[in-house]
């Protein structure tokens, strides 16, 4: 079983209200209603997307930084229209136009299906949902650039939501360990006869995960900074409960008290208890 | 004793990328102000010059004031998996046309064909062709040095079908070689060595496309002569001629002793300006520790332009007391802390005895009685403790409140790569430092 990998840092996360507020958002096209900065803002709705004007073209978006800083994870939310697509993720200490040198992070055909896989895949992996993760070694710059790929006649690429940032491997949950708890939504009616009739239905996932850290070093290198303070924030944040199974991938925001309390003896084992609940769930 | 987290006042360099995604510990959200720590890095070169290596190996550029974070093959297994923040010098580039190999001269029918791929994943490279095996093909490009004695030079090469090649800087006014070397492939690894003239050979660099990177120092030039640097794609010992094929790229020249990294002329810009790094330190003299673990760059004798090569310093920029410093001592060629009150000095070297490229881990610590200690280890070896000063007074405040990493005013910069900078309340050994 792999590691709980977290991501809730998003270099695409910029302007008012963002993670990185100095951050500057832009993509080659930014038609109105479909800005660039709508990717980093967490709404999952398909109409709150930035997409170019021009079909069957290459399109970039860029989050240009305010400082070299270090990413290791993308996911493409759900509502993109990227599957069977090309693409590559970029990232420069050069001009920030990516008019000079750069690196290819990777460039890959994002899967048209689902399929099991570790979060390290190659191809990156499809979630259950829909969305799309990948991690990689890690890069640093003074910019990233998603470039896509022409892809093909009257299509326009579509991003509802992108995240590129350091996500961390929380380490090994406690067990046991439920990765699929939830709760039903819906608007729902039962009679004297037992029957139940239900509006359209949303499956929810909701739960806590335990981690034991290795160190109680663990928590003041990543925890405190992405889980106490990003996810504390109400930041949401992408949680794979198992880095083998990255499809089970899911994103979630902090539903009560988040906590970390030191082991026995103070400088011990720590472990962190991160209350869950999933952020706008697919509904059936 | 395990250091405690909250003794931890500082991390930084390679490794505060990896755990923290930016160059200097951050614990709190940058929009909550995390990032007010009052951090100035700049390299105010006038263009796109500096260069540094991607953890594939590949070279690649960085703008102006944008800190290179290069990756350093630190385990010998050679992957390049270690990210290090580069902390260079000011240095020029005194080969006016590094790339364009076209601009060289020509002689013994030497083909020079560009547009080959060079380490910079563009076309800028040569395969320079030797087809004549009666004389022994060239290209050369003079240099100007400023000043005599040693220079460095390096130059990236690619393995075409000699089996020997070589380069030298070549005095044409007194008529000789300042330091002539072979390069010689052995299962696709170039090994230099001396055929005439003295000057250091450094470890050759494995660069991605199957590129390398060699760097040599040459002793003795005269700035005043006419001094060039020759290649000869294709000799055999003795200097005889042959046939055979050498990709070159980026041929550099520089005033020092040791080789920096690449610098890209382009124009007027012919040089890249040092790396300085400061951060607010707003804490009194303290007991304090300092683990610095990075690979050296600066080797055999560590000769700077002025002063001690700073690892890093508290206090003001200069010798205003009081001030703590960790720095190369070129008198003694050793690597000491100092801490000066403002009336006692003391100071503790260690002298690991480096080479370019060996990986080091110095423990700095300051006591509480003001006394300083210094030990130390190369590549993961023993450690090597110095003699610890005498007993000191820690004053009130430092003559600034500043830390100056890898740098210190104009003239005094580390040439490292510098993997982990931390700095912890409190007197810890070593291995203790190792182990955060």
């Amino acid at each position: 079983m792999g590691g709980v990998i977290l991501l809730a840092d998003n270099l695409f996360s910029g302007g008012i209200g963002g993670q990185y507020p100095a951050h500057i958002i832009s993509a080659e096209e930014e038609p109105a209603g479909t800005e660039a900065w709508r990717v980093g803002n967490a709404r999952r709705s398909p109409i709150d997307k930035a997409t170019a004007s021009t079909a069957n073209s290459t399109w970039w978006i860029r989050s240009v930084l305010d400082r070299v800083r270090a990413h290791n994870c993308i996911v493409l939310d759900r509502g993109h229209n990227l599957a069977g697509k090309t693409f590559e993720l970029r990232s420069t200490n050069d001009a920030t136009d990516f008019s000079a040198t750069f690196e290819t992070v990777f460039d890959v055909t994002m899967p048209s299906v689902t399929m099991p896989g570790p979060i390290d895949n190659g191809l990156g992996v499809r979630t259950e949902e829909g969305a799309w993760i990948k991690r990689y070694p890690l890069r640093t710059g003074k910019a990233v650039e998603l470039f896509i790929d022409a892809m093909g006649a009257n299509v326009k690429p579509e991003i509802v939501n992108l995240w590129v940032g350091l996500a961390i491997d929380a380490g090994q949950p406690y067990l046991p360990h439920d990765q699929d708890s939830h709760e039903l939504l819906s608007v729902s009616v039962e009679t004297e006869s037992g029957w139940i009739g239900r509006a359209r239905r949303t499956r929810r996932r909701r739960g806590v995960i335990t981690i034991k850290l290795t160190s109680y070093a663990a928590y003041e290198e990543q925890i405190r900074y992405h889980v106490m303070g990003l996810f504390g924030d109400g930041v949401p944040m992408w949680i794979v409960p198992d880095g083998d199974q990255a499809e089970r991938a899911f994103l979630a925001v902090r539903d009560g008290v988040v906590s970390a309390p030191l082991g026995v003896g103070g400088y011990g084992y720590a472990t962190v208890t991160i209350p869950f609940v999933e952020f706008s769930p697919k509904p059936f | 004793m395990t250091v405690p987290r909250s003794a931890i006042l500082l991390e930084a360099g390679g490794r505060t990328y990896e755990r923290h995604g930016v160059a200097v510990r951050r614990l709190v959200p940058v929009y909550r102000g995390g990032e007010d720590w009052g951090e100035v890095f700049t390299r105010a070169d006038a263009g796109t010059i500096a260069s540094y290596v991607d953890r594939e190996g590949y070279l690649r550029r960085a703008l102006a004031n944008v800190q290179r974070l290069t990756y350093e093959d630190l385990d010998g297994d050679g992957v390049r998996e270690a990210a290090c923040v580069a902390l260079e010098a000011q240095r020029d580039n005194l080969i006016t046309e590094p790339e364009n190999f076209g601009a060289w001269s020509t002689s013994g029918g030497i083909i020079k064909t560009g547009g080959q791929a060079d380490p910079l994943g563009g076309t800028a490279a040569y395969l320079l062709d030797d087809p004549d095996v009666a004389q022994l093909s060239n290209t050369a490009l003079a240099f100007t040095a400023t000043g005599d004695g040693e220079k460095a030079l390096s130059l990236f090469v690619r393995q075409g079908s000699s089996a020997r090649s070589e380069t030298s800087l070549w005095d044409q006014t007194a008529t000789t070689h300042r330091h002539r070397i072979a390069i010689t492939w052995s299962g696709g690894v170039p090994v230099l060595a001396t055929v005439t003239g003295s000057g250091t050979r450094y470890p050759v660099s494995r660069r991605g496309g199957s590129w390398w990177r060699i760097g040599w120092s040459a002793t003795g030039v005269v700035a005043a002569n006419d001094n060039r640097v020759f290649i000869y794609p294709a000799a055999t010992a003795g200097a005889a001629a042959d046939t055979g094929t050498l990709y070159a790229f980026g041929a550099q020249a520089e005033d020092a002793t040791f080789p920096s990294s690449y610098m890209k002329r382009a124009g007027a810009v012919v040089g890249r300006a040092p790396d300085t790094w400061t951060l607010s330190w707003p804490r009194p003299p303290e007991a304090l520790t300092i683990y610095a673990h990075f690979v050296e760059l600066a080797q055999p004798t560590w000769v700077t332009i002025s002063g001690s090569p700073r690892i890093l310093q508290l206090g003001a920029s200069g010798d205003t007391d009081p001030r703590l410093a960790v720095y190369k001592d070129v008198a003694t060629d050793s690597y000491t802390i100092l801490y000066d009150g403002g009336t006692l000095t003391g100071t503790s070297p260690v002298d690991l005895n480096p080479v370019r490229g060996d990986r080091i881990e110095l423990c700095a610590t300051l006591a509480t009685n003001g006394a300083v200690a210094m030990s130390g280890r190369k590549n993961g070896g023993t450690i090597v403790a110095g003699t610890p000063s005498g007993a000191n007074t820690l004053g009130a405040a430092w003559s600034a409140q500043l830390l100056s990493i890898g740098c210190l005013g104009a003239t005094r910069y580390a040439d490292v790569h510098l993997r982990s900078l931390i700095i912890a309340s409190g007197v810890y050994t070593l291995p203790e430092m190792a182990e955060l």
